[in-house]
């Protein structure tokens, strides 16, 4: 890696750098005004096609997994034996 | 004393030079100022000693190192020279951030992509400099203000910057609170600093559900090489927002971005090699990356400042200068910033969605330079 010590108007023109930097700068903004657009847009999306999505957050009622009802039984059948040892 | 004497010398000392003894206290000092002052520890300590391990000096041919083929360390390093770790934080990412506040004031989403212009002045700054425009891709990303993405794109950029280009890059994260104010304050007046911002909306679950779908479709439509971080990002968030994936999101926010945190910041830190960091050119790029984290911070307040004039609805400008991403930390400093000017003035949840559209803005940036530039 060399690095000349003068500053190059050139080295950008011969890069395409003034190109790459516009590019890219139009594109992140397009890309985030088309974000920010489908979010204003959002609730009237939600309010035609979202019915089948859950309205709050998911409380489950079941267990997410058997092993979890192992788990706390394992938990609950040592806690007992370590009591019925001390006694 | 034969033994004795080839123990010495092959022994860390006699292979020791000035550098060495830099880059260790280097990584002293980072792990110093992770405990001392708090800054960014979670990075800063397995960045700190993974730079005193991996300048232990060696006798030549020992092969301990992330560079030496079949050691330990190497394939550690793979997860970040093939660019593995960084979509995996931000699967991570995803599953811990709330898009709320950004959901409920979608215009502050362009304060996001007007950060993201420290990038790409920092780009011409670096070819004009001399480096390759490929390089000065890598370099720029710094201006994101987002560890995981300056290493995906000088992974794949200029792998030879890359632990600069890392260090660099958390070295400014964890300075946020530092660099990020006096410029708040120099492009802000006092009576633009007491703009109190109109209460959030509340934002349903459906809509949670259903922005990460639609917002993962327009950012990889418009910038398809986007996708392995976007597309991680959205992922991690439809993991947490669904409802029926609580496990999968906890683990992605939990245990894994933990792993990756650790392996992605120790062997960044072991990657780092005296003779490449202690030079001119790593000078270049702490130098060029602290432009861009300055233009970036500037840029989203001056936006700010320029929406305001044409809106109703008056945006406090501090929260622009959040749009550098850096989450939540750059979001903590405007609040602090506009709590110093007014107590009752609670501008957290606001910055908030400018910090998160900034990750989202400085993923599309990288993945637009590594489309034109790789190769370069």
């Amino acid at each position: 890696m060399s690095i000349p010590l003068y500053i190059g108007w050139q080295r950008i023109l011969d890069g395409q750098g003034l190109e790459i930097a516009f590019t890219g700068m139009f594109i992140v903004f397009l890309a985030l005004a088309a974000i920010s657009l489908c979010i204003a847009l959002l609730p009237k999306t939600v309010a035609a096609f979202g019915g089948t999505l859950p309205e709050g957050p998911h409380t489950p009622t079941e267990p997410e997994s058997p092993h979890d009802d192992e788990a706390v039984a394992a938990a609950v059948g040592f806690a007992l034996d370590e009591k019925n040892n001390n006694r | 004393m034969t033994i004795l004497y080839d123990f010495l010398s092959a022994s860390g000392l006699a292979a020791a030079t000035w550098g060495h003894g830099v880059m260790i206290l280097i990584g002293a000092v980072m792990i110093m100022l992770a405990i001392t002052r708090r800054y960014e520890p979670l990075l800063l300590v397995p960045i700190g000693f993974g730079i005193m391990l991996g300048n232990i000096p060696m006798m030549e041919g020992d092969g301990h190192g992330v560079y030496d083929e079949g050691s330990a360390l190497y394939y550690i390093y793979s997860g970040v020279r093939e660019g593995v770790f960084p979509p995996l934080i931000f699967l991570g990412i995803g599953a811990m951030t709330d898009f709320s506040a950004m959901l409920s004031n979608p215009r502050l989403v362009l304060l996001g992509a007007a950060a993201q212009i420290g990038i790409f002045l920092t780009l011409l700054g670096a070819m004009a400099i001399g480096f390759t425009p490929a390089e000065s891709g890598a370099i720029a990303i710094i201006g994101g203000a987002d560890g995981p993405t300056a290493i995906f794109l000088s992974s794949k950029l200029a792998p030879h910057l890359l632990s600069m280009i890392a260090i660099a890059s958390y070295s400014y994260m964890a300075l946020v609170p530092i660099i990020q104010p006096p410029i708040m304050r120099l492009f802000t007046t006092r009576q633009e600093r007491l703009i109190r911002m109109a209460p959030p909306r509340t934002v349903s679950q459906r809509e949670k559900i259903i922005f990460p779908i639609v917002a993962f479709f327009v950012a990889a439509m418009i910038a398809p090489d986007s996708i392995v971080l976007v597309g991680m990002l959205f992922f991690g968030n439809l993991l947490k927002e669904c409802g029926v994936t609580e496990r999968l999101a906890n683990t992605a926010r939990t245990s894994m971005i933990d792993i990756v945190t650790i392996l992605l910041g120790f062997s960044v830190g072991a990657s780092t090699q005296a003779e490449a960091f202690l030079s001119l050119g790593s000078l270049f790029i702490f130098a060029l990356g602290v432009v861009s984290f300055c233009v970036a911070t500037a840029g989203g307040v001056l936006f700010a400042k320029g929406m305001n004039l044409f809106t109703k609805d008056k945006i406090n400008p501090l929260i622009g200068a959040a749009g550098v991403s850096a989450v939540p930390m750059a979001a903590r400093v405007a609040q602090v910033e506009a709590h110093r000017e007014d107590p009752q003035n609670f501008l957290l949840f606001h910055a908030m969605a400018p910090n998160v559209a900034g990750v989202l803005g400085s993923a599309i940036a990288a993945g637009i330079l590594w489309s034109v530039l790789v190769g370069g």
